[in-house]
C-alpha cells in the first residue's frame, strides 16, 4: 500500500521516504491550490502545514485503487480548506499582496500588465468553486482526472465545470480588457 | 447532496481547448487561433501563489521531524480518523460481535440453570421432609406450593379449602371457574384427571453418587417439588440414593427430561392411571353434601319447635360430617392428580461411563452444536441489524459532513 503512496512517477519501498517524496514533489503545488481556494496568504500556510501533517497521520488509510497519492493529499488539503472557510465564514481575499496585485513588473511591458489587470478583474467574476477549479488546474497543475478525484466528480464532469471556468474567464477578460 | 454526478460528454471544442491549456502548461506550442487561450494560461500561471522561504523551511523542518513525532498535537478524534476504516470497524464489530454472543449465551445458561445453580450445594438433609400440614389430620400431604399455576385445570385448583377449617365451616365449589386447557385434544380433556408415578434407576460412578442426588434434589426443588425422602448409603466401592420425590404433575416430563441427563438410565418406568371417575364421584358427594347441609340450614330457619329444630341440628351435623369425610376424599383424589411421585434409584457402577456408546457421545455433540448454533443465531439477528443502522448511520453522518464542507464553497 505505502509504495504508491509517492509522488507522480515515483515509486518506493520505504514509507517514509514515500511521503517525503510526495511532500517534496507537492509543497509549493499544494500552498498554490490553497492559497488560491482561501485568498489568505498565512491562512494558506496554516493549512497546508496542518494538511501535510493529517496526511502523515493518515498516510495509512491511502488506498491506491481510489486514487494517485497526489489526489489523495490534494482531498485532504482540500477538507482542511473547506473546513477553515466554514471557520471564518467568509471568502478571504486573494493570496498576492496588494503591491503585487497594483504594480507591474518593471520588467513587464504596459500591454502585459494591463492584460494581468484585466484577468485579476476577471478572476473576482468567478465564484469560489470556479476559482478552486482554476487553482487546480492553474495553480497546482492537476490534471482533469486529478482535479475530478479531488473534488469528487467524473473526469468528463470535471473537464466540462473546468471548461466552462475557462470560457467564462476569457469572456471576462475580453470585456475588461 | 448530489447523490450522482450527472455525466456529461466533453464536446469536441471544450477537448481541444483543455488539450490546448495542457499544452500551454507544459510548454508547447498550441494552434494559432487558440493564441488567446495560451496567453491566457501563462497569465494564470504567472498569478500562481508562491510560499515564502521562511514558512518552506519551517515546513521542511517539520516533515523531517514528523510534525514532533510523538503524535502528542493530536486529539483521539484525529487518531481514530488516522485509522482505516477496517481498523476500525473490524475489530469494533469483532469486540460487538462477541460481547453479545456472551450476552446471549450467558442468558441462555441462565435461563436453563439458574435454579439448580441455586440449590446444587444443598444437602439433603435440609430437603424439608414430607409432612401433614393439610390441618385434616387424615392424609400426610405436603402441601405443594404451585405458583402460577394458570395452565393446569386440576379441580382441586377451582376447590377453596381455607386452612384450618373445621366444623361449622362452609367449603364450595367454585362452579363458574372453570379452566380449560390449551392443549385439549377432545371433549372434556380438561375434566380428566390422571395419576401419574414415574420409577427411575440411574448408574453413576460410585463417587458421583451423592452428587447426582444432589443434583436431583436441586431439580426437584426447581421445578416446585419436593423431597419427600431421601436415603444415599456409601460403603467403599458401592453406593446408593434412593429418592422419593414428589412434584406438580405439570412439571413431571420437565422432570424426567432433566433427570435422565444426571447419568445413565438403568430403567424408566411410568404408570398412568385414570382417575376421573373416582374424582368426579367425590366431587358429586361432596357439593351433594353442601346442598344437604345448605337445605337442613334453610330449615332450621324455618322452624316451628324447639324439638323440630334440635332434631334438624343434629342432621346438620351429622351433614358436617359427612362434607368433612366427603372434602378429605375429595382432596386426597384431587392430590393424586395433581401431584405425581418419582421413586429415583441411583446406583453406583464402576463402569458407568464406559457405557456410554458412540451414539450418547454423538447425541452430546449435537446437542453442543446446536446450542452453539442457536447462540450464533440469536447473536447475528442482533449484530446483523445493528451493523446496518451503524452503517447507514455512518453513511449518512459523512453524506452531511460533506455537504456542509461544499456549502462553504457557496
Amino acid at each position: 500500500m505505502e509504495q504508491v503512496l509517492t509522488a507522480p512517477r515515483e515509486q518506493t519501498s520505504t514509507p517514509a521516504l514515500a511521503f517525503d517524496q510526495l511532500y517534496r514533489a507537492n509543497r509549493d503545488d499544494l500552498f498554490a491550490y490553497v492559497a488560491g481556494l482561501l485568498r489568505d496568504r498565512s491562512a494558506a500556510e496554516d493549512v497546508t502545514a496542518a494538511a501535510f501533517e493529517r496526511a502523515y497521520r493518515k498516510r495509512r488509510t491511502f488506498d491506491a485503487k481510489r486514487g494517485s497519492g497526489r489526489a489523495w493529499l490534494f482531498g485532504i488539503a482540500r477538507n482542511a480548506a473547506l473546513d477553515e472557510l466554514r471557520r471564518r465564514k467568509r471568502i478571504a481575499e486573494l493570496a498576492a499582496d496588494p503591491e503585487d496585485v497594483e504594480a507591474a513588473s518593471p520588467h513587464e511591458s504596459a500591454e502585459v500588465a494591463v492584460r494581468r489587470a484585466a484577468l485579476r478583474d476577471a478572476m473576482r467574476v468567478l465564484d469560489p468553486r470556479e476559482r478552486e477549479l482554476i487553482a487546480l488546474k492553474f495553480f497546482a497543475g492537476l490534471d482533469n482526472g486529478e482535479i475530478a478525484a479531488v473534488i469528487g466528480v467524473s473526469e468528463s464532469n470535471a473537464g466540462t465545470k473546468l471548461h466552462r471556468t475557462i470560457t467564462k474567464l476569457r469572456r471576462a477578460c475580453d470585456e475588461a480588457a | 447532496m448530489k447523490l450522482r454526478n450527472r455525466e456529461e460528454p466533453l464536446d469536441p471544442r471544450a477537448e481541444r481547448e483543455l488539450e490546448a491549456v495542457d499544452l500551454a502548461l507544459g510548454g508547447h506550442p498550441v494552434d494559432p487561433d487558440l493564441a488567446d487561450l495560451a496567453d491566457l494560461t501563462a497569465l494564470l500561471a504567472d498569478e500562481r501563489p508562491e510560499p515564502g522561504p521562511e514558512w518552506s523551511a519551517e515546513l521542511d523542518e517539520s516533515v523531517a521531524a514528523r510534525f514532533r513525532g510523538d503524535g502528542s498535537s493530536f486529539s483521539l478524534r484525529e487518531r481514530l480518523a488516522s485509522l482505516r476504516p477496517m481498523q476500525i470497524v473490524g475489530p469494533a464489530g469483532a469486540l460487538a460481535t462477541a460481547a453479545v454472543i456472551a450476552v446471549v449465551g450467558v442468558s441462555s445458561l441462565s435461563d436453563t440453570s439458574s435454579d439448580e445453580s441455586a440449590t446444587l450445594t444443598s444437602e439433603p438433609s435440609e430437603v424439608p421432609a414430607l409432612s401433614d400440614e393439610s390441618g385434616a389430620g387424615e392424609t400426610a400431604a405436603p402441601v405443594i406450593p404451585e405458583p402460577g399455576d394458570a395452565e393446569v385445570g386440576s379441580a382441586a385448583d377451582t376447590f377453596d379449602t381455607p386452612s384450618g377449617g373445621g366444623a361449622g365451616t362452609d367449603y364450595y365449589l367454585n362452579e363458574g371457574d372453570t379452566r380449560t386447557s390449551k392443549d385439549q385434544i377432545a371433549p372434556g380433556q380438561d375434566k380428566r384427571q390422571v395419576e401419574r408415578d414415574v420409577t427411575m434407576s440411574l448408574s453413576t460412578r460410585p463417587e458421583n453418587v451423592r452428587e447426582v442426588s444432589d443434583e436431583a434434589i436441586a431439580i426437584t426443588r426447581s421445578l416446585d417439588g419436593i423431597v419427600a425422602s431421601s436415603q444415599v448409603s456409601e460403603a467403599g466401592r458401592d453406593a446408593t440414593a434412593t429418592l422419593e420425590l414428589t412434584l406438580p404433575s405439570r412439571n413431571l416430563d420437565a422432570a424426567i427430561d432433566r433427570l435422565t441427563e444426571l447419568a445413565n438410565v438403568k430403567s424408566l418406568n411410568e404408570a398412568t392411571l385414570d382417575i376421573t371417575k373416582p374424582f368426579t364421584t367425590a366431587e358429586d358427594e361432596l357439593r351433594d353434601a353442601e346442598a344437604e347441609r345448605r337445605s337442613l340450614l334453610q330449615a332450621l330457619a324455618n322452624a316451628d319447635t324447639d324439638v323440630e329444630a334440635e332434631a334438624l341440628r343434629l342432621q346438620i351435623a351429622d351433614a358436617r360430617d359427612r362434607i368433612s369425610q366427603a372434602r378429605a376424599e375429595f382432596e386426597n383424589i384431587a392430590r393424586r392428580a395433581r401431584l405425581s411421585s418419582i421413586s429415583l434409584t441411583v446406583v453406583g457402577d464402576p463402569n458407568a461411563d464406559e457405557d456410554r456408546s458412540i451414539g450418547d457421545w454423538f447425541d452430546d455433540a449435537v446437542s453442543v452444536l446446536r446450542d452453539v448454533a442457536g447462540v450464533l443465531l440469536i447473536s447475528a439477528a442482533i449484530v446483523i441489524p445493528l451493523g446496518i443502522l451503524i452503517a447507514i448511520a455512518w453513511l449518512v453522518i459523512a453524506r452531511i459532513r460533506r455537504s456542509r464542507r461544499e456549502r462553504a464553497l457557496d
